[in-house]
């Protein structure tokens, strides 16, 4: 299927394997807005909130290939952040022992975080509320909000990195590639766009998940089928960009108690904190038989 | 008579070490249980195992629905205690304390009573039983009676009890009279649902896997695969044969399958939860692994000459190095003090024991043997001073041969382990006896992740001279499952003549 020029082809359901692992790349805006609050969070910057929601993403997934006491996670995945706007230009976000490398397996994620940070989180405290409870909370990169918005360089770069790595992995689930930004960029990124989905494996094509961050609090707009719900250009824009969710990924959502149309996109605009973490946790999330790596059989 | 037979073969792609199922066997009465870990839980094999291994020291039949939840509870307590939580990262304890899942299937055979043989099953989840009468007709399905039912999320034990109670509802508990001839098959989910298929075709997929032996089922998996008629997925065969008594029909010699009893737990520098096991108090683990009786307190050793200890220390650089501490076992593994029962000529099947039964110490001594092949994280000089008077110089000798030793590339691992499962094998007599056990090691070597082996082992064990109810390990060969458990070494010695490759150990890693 080829609809405006973005190809979904492809049955998406490849099983994620060590022999076969998915690969999982984010482009983040460094730009200077990054420093402004998230829409609904005052106290927060757009730049730590994304931070936070990759880092958690990054460590969900470790803790999705760990299967056993006596023995790391295993490489079900290889991800990678590549940023764009700082004054560093586009590429690799990861720090420390990382410094440089693009795409890492999970394992040497798990062994190599920037620092781990002691930090609390909610969580069911058995009678119907919530109780705060100490957790580690790992970090691969810092938050950074600098200069402008280079998204077509950024997209250029994901090509080419994933150009590479499709051709090594044809077997795989295709790879995903989420990119959050909160601004308009230089240069029109669409053909840009189009080049990076046509990139594909025996499974189907790459896909482009956008995440709008806005400061402005309005409902997020999720999962547009059409531009028709869009407010403007640099809206439709995005989506013109983003692929449509393949049947697997959209049940995902539905799962989920998302509503989602068969030709929904992977687009939010205006997207909050809780928005954001949720997408891209179920975004990434890839349904397997018996849940080899999902949580399919066990909550 | 009773013959209990498992087949059993990993995910295509995955080592063994990856298998996640688990079965166990008892006799008199004859119980059998399977469980299939869920593949996105945490140490799902060992939830999977310790199901089934209680389920056959207790079978939870009769139970009211709370009481269930709490034999599940203690099972979870278990499980639990064989974690080490203190020592997980921080990605596997988030991991960890979401649990682990399983399905579970359980039989129990009673005796005749008035004439009247009942079985009885219990079942949650996709893993089935099916009853095949001796006429030839599938005439019990449970809990799954199409092969249309196999696409959902099953109902499973948790190690959560709020979770399992969400499930425990969908527990089915039957019963049913059995005749001699007839045949019970537990299987797993992509096995039950291949034979459903079968069924449902005017087929008869029973004979077709009571034809098999373990070596014939890889072939036979590899097949259905490659056509597309068995999911890749775990595949388990759990089939428990009644006989028409041989007084009334003689009977052929069995195919030869062992008769498979899961081991105990895989250690975890955890606890122990039985009291015929090793005790991680202990500083010693191998005089701990033996059982208390009269000749349970440890000869003191003389130190060997040093080259005995430099050969040693070379033997117990790989595998091997457990292996001669395991000579020791064997020693009163039985304990008590009744003397030994008569022991009934070659056949596989069960009978009743008057005293300890030749199979609890033939499968008590191959344990020990296991478990003190992989007790070692220690100073190994210490512990093969002590063995020294007890090796059997033979089988001392033999294991550098047996195993294709790497001698460099383990020097310098720790290992640590368990043994995964004992398995009793036709042959019993009354001087001898064979079992087989499959030896769980991890090794962790300076600055990497640790490396899992599973190496089946078939034990020869001879009644000891001093002590009749003891029997002694006299010889051990890897089992030909391991060809397939061990890749060939990229570079082949040029004296791996044998048929048994068991190569470059260090190739089966976690992937």
């Amino acid at each position: 299927v080829d609809r405006e020029g973005i190809h979904v082809g492809g049955s998406y359901s490849a099983e994620i394997s060590r022999e076969n692992p998915a690969c999982v790349l984010f482009l983040l805006d460094q730009s200077y807005s990054m420093t402004e609050p998230l829409a609904g969070d005052s106290a927060s910057r757009k730049a730590n909130v994304a931070a936070d929601a990759i880092n958690n993403l990054i460590r969900t997934l470790i803790v999705r290939c760990t299967k056993n006491a006596n023995e790391g996670p295993r490489d079900y995945y290889e991800i990678g952040v590549i940023g764009y706007g700082s004054q560093r230009g586009v590429g690799p976000c990861f720090g420390g022992a990382l410094k440089g490398k693009v795409l890492v397996p999970t394992s040497e994620l798990a062994n190599k975080p920037l620092r781990v940070e002691n930090r609390t989180r909610k969580i069911p405290d058995g009678s119907g509320g919530l109780t705060e409870v100490a957790v580690k909370f790992p970090v691969w990169f810092e938050p950074i909000a600098e200069l402008d918005t280079p998204m077509l360089e950024a997209i250029q770069h994901a090509r080419r990195v994933l150009n590479q790595w499709t051709a090594g992995h044809k077997k795989s689930y295709p790879p995903i590639v989420i990119n959050i930004t909160d601004g308009e960029p230089n240069e029109d990124p669409i053909a840009a766009a189009r080049a990076l989905t046509s990139l594909s494996v025996d499974d189907g094509n790459v896909l482009l998940y956008n995440l709008h961050l806005s400061m402005v609090a309005r409902e997020p707009i999720l999962f547009p089928a059409s531009t028709a719900v869009l407010p403007d250009e640099f809206a439709a824009m995005l989506f013109e960009m983003s692929s449509v969710f393949p049947d697997k990924a959209r049940l995902e959502f539905e799962v989920e108690g998302y509503s989602v149309d068969p030709g929904s996109r992977g687009f939010v605009f205006n997207t909050n904190a809780e928005a954001l973490i949720r997408f891209i946790e179920v975004g990434t999330r890839t349904a397997s038989k018996k849940g080899a790596l999902g949580e399919s059989s066990v909550r | 008579m009773i013959s209990h037979t498992a087949l059993y073969a990993p995910k295509e792609g995955s080592a063994l070490s990856e298998y996640e199922d688990a079965f166990a066997f008892a006799a008199e009465p004859s119980v059998a249980a399977l469980a299939d870990g869920a593949g996105s839980a945490f140490e799902s094999r060992r939830w999977a195992r310790l199901l089934t291994q209680e389920f056959t020291d207790n079978p939870p039949f009769g139970l009211t629905e709370s009481e269930m939840l709490d034999w599940i509870g203690r099972v979870s307590s278990q499980w639990s205690a064989l974690i080490p939580w203190q020592t997980l990262d921080y990605y596997q304890a988030e991991r960890a304390t979401e649990g682990s899942a399983a399905t579970l299937v359980g039989l129990r055979l009673e005796s005749p009573t008035a004439g009247i043989r009942r079985w009885q099953c219990m079942a949650i989840g996709d893993s089935c039983l099916f009853l095949v009468s001796a006429a030839g007709h599938c005439v019990e399905s449970i809990p799954i009676t199409s092969s249309s039912q196999f696409n959902m999320r099953p109902p499973l034990l948790y190690t959560q009890r709020e979770t399992t109670e969400q499930f425990i509802g969908k527990l089915v508990d039957r019963t049913g009279q059995w005749q001699p001839g007839d045949s019970f098959f537990l299987l797993t989910d992509a096995m039950s649902e291949w034979f459903l298929r079968m069924v449902e075709q005017g087929g008869k997929p029973w004979d077709t896997l009571a034809s098999l032996d373990q070596e014939s089922f890889g072939a036979f998996v590899a097949g259905e695969r490659r056509n597309g008629r068995i999911q890749n997925d775990d595949l388990t065969v759990v089939m428990v044969r009644t006989e028409v008594p041989a007084d009334q029909q003689p009977s052929s010699p069995g195919p030869g399958m062992p008769s498979v009893r899961v081991g105990e737990p895989v250690l975890l520098g955890g606890s122990a939860p039985r009291a015929d096991s090793y005790s991680p108090g202990s500083s010693h683990p191998l005089r701990s692994s033996r059982a208390p009786g009269p000749r349970s307190a440890p000869r003191r050793a003389k130190v060997p000459p040093a080259g005995v200890r430099q050969r040693a220390a070379v033997l117990a650089g790989a595998l091997g190095l457990g292996l001669l501490c395991g000579l020791l076992i064997g020693l009163n593994i039985a304990g008590g003090s009744a003397p030994p029962a008569p022991v009934p000529s070659a056949t596989h099947t069960h009978r009743p024991a008057t005293a300890i039964s030749p199979a609890t110490a033939i499968k008590s001594a191959a344990r020990g043997f296991g478990r003190a092949l992989v007790s070692f994280d220690g100073d190994l000089s210490t512990y093969l001073s002590s063995l020294y008077p007890y090796a059997a110089p033979d089988l001392a000798n033999s294991l550098p041969q047996t195993f294709h030793l790497d001698k460099t590339a383990f020097s310098h691992a720790v290992s640590q382990g368990d043994v995964e499962s004992v398995v009793l094998q036709a042959g019993v007599t009354a001087s001898d006896a064979q079992a087989s056990i499959i030896i769980h090691q991890t090794l962790t070597f300076s600055g990497s992740h640790p490396v899992n082996q599973y190496v089946p082992v078939l034990l020869k064990l001879t009644r000891s001279p001093d002590r009749a109810s003891d029997w002694l390990v006299t010889n051990m060969q890897l089992l030909p499952a391991s060809d397939q458990l061990f890749p060939q070494p990229a570079h082949p010695r040029s004296n791996s003549a044998s048929h048994h490759t068991a190569s470059s150990l260090a190739t089966v890693p976690h992937d």
